[in-house]
């Protein structure tokens, strides 16, 4: 499935949603509390984080394609809620035939300092950078035993949660356990299918805030006069301007084939290409987009600083560009970069 | 262009050792909040500290307090600051290019009231130019100083300005006329005046150091005319200079990228060590540039066109340096982290993006360059 056969009234609808209920200055307040409880709930009433996920498992039904189109429209508002944490950890869950309820979940990203060891159900150790952990009920992660890769659900409430923030000031934080009983049930596929589709999701989320910054730049630049004129007439400001089209673009319709892939094969190469290419355009795109802005992009009051420290965050988590070029480079020095690149879409697997 | 290759002589390696002994002692590491080059800390007490030894208002004569030394000095003494990111914010604007500028172009009286404070360390400057409808276009700014009995009554808003909320004096441009270069004045402004209201504008990293400046009918008299009325663009200027080839414009990171390179958070792997030699080498390239744009200002030179080639690459340096430093780091750093080498890495990715906006845009430079180059 592809983003061409989600409803096109949808889209209009996601964005106007977010718009209206996630504007700047709720975006702001939302960075001095642990959570804007009544946007999530708003966003869990409508199910948006069960899209994807089978009415017959307690999901909202619909496609990947649909809860992506969400997420592009969450991505653009900044909207402060664990969409892609709760999405994912519900799919997983769905994916090992449990039900979902709707509560607020999470998921370990993976982080090389992390020590969770689970035997015989009860799991001892730590667990870095966990978006919103101090507000969920649990986080999910993937693990190897002895039957298989199995989903563990840590039930947070019986976790130390030790508060750290994302460059947005999200709450991204560090788990401890210590014997505790988890739930354990058989991951059906590869351990990497977890990540693979946290990256997507956030991915989506990159692709909604860089058609953001290209939007909201490029209004600016026809506003701002200096020297008696817009400044966007000046070509080297319309060099900005034109770096975030193309990396907007780019990162949409990567997001779009990552996606396609995906329904292929959950832990298509693609997913890691994606990243890959959404983060350099992300590291482009808040040069341009600040460059562009001069000193008022730098400040708390404008609203430019919401979209580029989210992109500052993600770029660095869910596949971050070091570990992705080396993996990614393992692939193509093995295959070669043509077979690489014109294979058909879920067709190469991860390294 | 060309820039003559010149290294520092004995005396003035003498100098750095003792600033690097002074340093180990007044500043061991965990004693002090690492800062990001010339946006480090505000310590008034080690900005005192610095001038009495002698290392502040260098350059100033020393019948004013001044060291009466040389730029290059002044350089030897402020890379070792940057380096290990002194706290260096609150005697900065006034060291690097307020006192200058008053020695230069001020009254006898300016130059005995201000210099000793300045060198001492007691007095902090911040740079009254732009405003919110003049920022790249300088020269059309707006803010109105009009003649009245005795002195001047200022009326408009400057922005962006850097440590106004804890400086002592603002030096700044107003419009004294309507011609556009010519009716441009520079001013001495003290903080407390009446009528002039400093608000906090809070940056992208959650600091207030930016400022909103708001003059309603303030009165400042006649002795507060920086040089001659009508000249404050050509003054300006020439503080430009001074602003941009400085040392300043590339060691932003380098506290970071020492902890990094000396394996402050693991040893570096193949990549990230073949990266940090890249880096050295830029670093050293632009260390010439800077010490030989320093010797041309002693030789009574005003290398502006080489000062903001230097400040245009430079600063675009500094950003790719907080990117490969943040790749290499492999998550994304919290702000909030008890290691302060994580904060200010984190700190940096938020803030890098106004390296190349403040003391003028690269795309102003590149325009200044050009220009120049052509002239030349
Ligand atoms: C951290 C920081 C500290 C600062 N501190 C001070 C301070 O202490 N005192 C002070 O007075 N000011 C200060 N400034 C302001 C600074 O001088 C201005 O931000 C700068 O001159 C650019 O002006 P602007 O922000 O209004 O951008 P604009 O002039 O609006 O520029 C917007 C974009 O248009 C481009 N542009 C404009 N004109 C042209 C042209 N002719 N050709 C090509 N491109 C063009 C710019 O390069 C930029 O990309 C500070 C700024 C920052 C970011």
């Amino acid at each position: 499935m592809t983003s061409q056969d989600v409803d096109p009234s949808f889209a209009p609808l996601m964005a106007q949603f977010f718009r209206e209920q996630s504007p700047p200055e709720r975006v702001s307040a939302a960075e001095q509390q642990d959570l804007d409880e009544s946007l999530w709930a708003q966003v869990t009433e409508m199910g948006l984080p069960l899209i994807g996920i089978d009415e017959t498992l307690g999901g909202s039904g619909g496609s990947l394609a649909e809860l992506l189109v969400v997420l592009e429209a969450a991505g653009r508002a900044s909207a402060p809620v664990p969409l892609a944490e709760t999405a994912t950890a519900s799919w997983a869950l769905a994916h090992t035939g449990a039900h979902v309820s709707g509560d607020l979940l999470t998921v370990a990203p993976g982080d090389p300092r992390d020590t969770l060891t689970v035997t015989d159900g009860v799991a001892t150790g730590v667990v870095h950078g966990v978006p919103w952990a101090r507000v969920a009920t649990h986080t999910v992660t993937v693990v190897a035993s002895g039957q298989g890769p199995v989903l563990v659900a840590i039930p947070l409430a019986s976790a130390t949660v030790r508060a750290g923030y994302d460059l947005a000031r999200q709450p991204k934080d560090m788990v401890s356990i210590d014997a505790v009983p988890v739930a354990v049930s058989p991951w059906p596929g590869t351990p990497n299918e977890l990540t693979a589709r946290l990256t997507l999701l956030r991915g989506a989320l990159m692709a909604g805030a860089l058609e953001e910054v290209a939007d909201l730049t490029r209004q600016y630049v026809s506003e701002r006069v200096q020297f008696g004129r817009p400044v966007g007439r000046f070509q080297a400001v319309q060099e900005h301007v034109v770096r975030l089209e193309q990396q907007a673009t780019l990162a949409l319709l990567a997001v779009n084939r990552a996606a396609a892939a995906a329904e292929v094969n959950p832990s298509a190469l693609e997913v890691k290409l994606m990243k890959l290419a959404t983060n350099e355009g992300a590291r482009l795109a808040v040069r341009a987009a600040h460059q562009a802005h001069g000193a008022i992009g730098m400040t708390q009051e404008y609203r430019l600083q919401l979209l580029t420290r989210r992109l500052n965050s993600w770029l660095g988590e869910a596949g971050t560009s070091s570990t992705l070029a080396s993996e990614i480079g393992a692939v193509a020095t093995e295959r070669g970069i043509a077979p690489l690149i014109t294979s058909s879409a879920g067709t190469m697997e991860q390294a | 262009m060309h820039l003559d290759a010149t290294d520092l002589s004995e005396s003035e390696l003498r100098l750095q050792q003792e600033v690097r002994e002074f340093l180990a002692e007044r500043l061991p590491p965990g004693s002090y909040d690492v800062g990001l080059g010339m946006t480090g800390a505000s310590d008034p007490e080690f900005s005192r500290d610095l001038g009495a030894r002698g290392w502040l208002g260098m350059s100033l004569p020393p019948e004013y307090g001044g060291g009466g030394r040389s730029a290059v000095e002044r350089l030897v003494v402020v890379e070792e600051l940057l380096a290990v990111g002194a706290p260096v914010a609150y005697h900065w604007i006034g060291d690097r290019q307020s006192g200058p500028n008053i020695a230069a172009n001020g009254t006898e009286e300016q130059k005995r009231a201000l210099l000793p404070g300045i060198a001492s360390g007691e007095l902090s400057f911040s740079i009254g130019m732009s405003e919110p409808d003049s920022g790249s276009d300088l020269a059309s700014l707006r803010t109105r100083a009009e003649r009245v009995p005795g002195g001047w009554r200022v009326n408009g808003t400057k922005i962006w300005t850097t440590g106004a909320a804890q400086a002592t004096h603002i030096l700044a441009l107003f419009r004294t006329s309507d011609d556009r270069h010519h009716g441009l004045t520079q001013f001495i402004v003290e903080r407390d005046l009446e009528g002039l209201t400093v608000s906090p504008i809070p940056f992208i990293d959650g600091t207030r150091e930016f400022c909103e400046l708001a003059f309603e009918d303030v009165f400042i008299p006649d002795e507060m005319v920086l040089g001659e009325v009508g000249a404050g663009w050509g003054q300006n200027t020439a503080e430009l200079a001074l602003e941009r080839g400085g040392v300043d414009r590339w060691m932003s990171m380098m506290p970071v990228l020492d902890h990094w390179a000396r394996g402050g958070w693991g040893q570096l792997g193949a990549a990230a060590t073949a990266d940090a030699g890249e880096i050295a080498a830029r670093c050293w390239a632009f260390r010439g540039v800077s010490l030989a744009i320093a010797r041309m200002v002693d030789a009574g030179k005003s290398p502006s066109i080489e000062a903001a080639l230097a400040k245009e690459m430079a600063t675009r340096f500094e950003q790719d340096c907080v990117e490969i430093v943040t790749r290499h780091y492999g998550r994304t750093p919290d702000l909030t982290s008890d290691d302060p080498y994580e904060s200010v890495l984190a700190r940096a990715i938020l803030v890098s993006p106004s390296w190349s906006i403040r003391g003028g845009t690269v795309e102003i430079l590149r325009n200044i360059v050009s220009k120049g180059l052509a002239r030349a």
